[in-house]
């Protein structure tokens, strides 16, 4: 190298490059690699409790069919009895009212319901009537 | 080639004697600071982390690998870089001051061939010798040198008449102490 040259480097060292930002602390990621063992400890902890939550859960789901289905069995069977009848027939629920406040209105409105809801007999081609005859 | 962990006391020695040098090699690859900056910390903390076994010549592989993180990065990113933005943005500091002659040597810097301009990098700011420079590009020694000296004698005509500028403020001010 000749002398030229050694100028030349000596001008360039003049020149310092701008030094970058600090590099970021991070102790606690370094800490990990030092003492992985701790990191599996935090790990396992993790899973065991994950295990527990999953197994009480587990335990209360198979408890519950037990002591609680009866009752809505029950329940919904009651709802559907007392429904179906107001529900589909408001002429039912008459009848009931009078049969338990006037008894004499009750008689009256049975007969009145009665021959509707039967089957005819004295139409000519029905099956009832022919077995009538 | 034997590997071993470096401690976090040799990393962040390393850092601070050539962090400065490798920001300028990563800006070479990246106009933008804040990416070549990115480049470069996530090469030293890959290293501060235990993620990579740095081999027995440190410096020649956080060449490569800022190198790597820097061309992997400027794929990935669109953003181009405003003339003001590069204006503003300085890569040297002189010693005496010269905002010009930091503009022409960063302008001279960035005109070189990328082999060149990395062997000039790595012996200028860096200190590496040659050999060293050699090992780090994976080029014989010679290819190395004669990169070095194209480079050299390229910046030495770029940077002539700060230099000689450089040369006259001496001597005047030996002058005047005499």
């Amino acid at each position: 190298m000749n002398e030229r040259d050694k100028q030349v480097e000596d001008f360039l060292r003049e020149f310092t490059p701008a030094q970058p930002r600090a590099l970021p602390e991070q102790p606690a990621m370094l800490h990990e690699i030092r003492e992985p063992a701790r990191v599996w400890q935090r790990r396992l902890a993790v899973a065991a409790g994950i295990a527990i939550a999953a197994t009480g859960a587990a335990w209360f789901a198979s408890r519950r069919p037990v002591s609680w289905p009866s009752k809505v069995v029950q329940s919904q069977s009651e709802t559907t009895q007392i429904d179906k009848p107001a529900g589909k027939n408001p002429a039912a629920l008459m009848l009931t009212k009078f049969a338990r406040e006037d008894p004499a209105r009750f008689e009256e409105a049975l007969s009145e319901t009665t021959p509707a809801g039967l089957p005819r007999f004295d139409r000519p081609n029905s099956a009832l009537h022919a077995l009538a005859q | 080639m034997t590997q071993r962990k470096l401690g976090a006391d040799d990393v962040r020695q390393l850092y601070e004697q050539h962090g400065a040098a490798l920001l300028l090699y990563a800006r070479c690859f990246l106009a933008d600071r804040g990416l070549a900056e990115d480049a470069v910390h996530q090469v030293f903390l890959k290293l501060l982390h235990g993620e990579t076994a740095a081999p027995e010549t440190p410096l020649a592989y956080l060449y490569r690998a800022v190198r790597n993180t820097a061309l992997n990065a400027r794929r990935a990113s669109a953003r181009d870089v405003s003339l003001q933005e590069r204006e503003h943005d300085r890569w040297f500091a002189h010693r005496g001051g010269n905002r010009e002659a930091e503009l022409a040597l960063q302008q001279a810097l960035a005109e070189l061939p990328a082999e060149q301009r990395e062997v000039v990098i790595m012996r200028i700011w860096s200190g590496m010798t040659l050999d060293e420079a050699a090992a780090a590009t994976g080029v014989p020694l010679n290819t190395a040198a004669s990169r070095y000296r194209y480079a050299l004698e390229r910046l030495r005509q770029h940077m002539q008449p700060y230099q000689k500028e450089q040369v006259n403020l001496r001597n005047e001010r030996a002058r005047q102490t005499s």
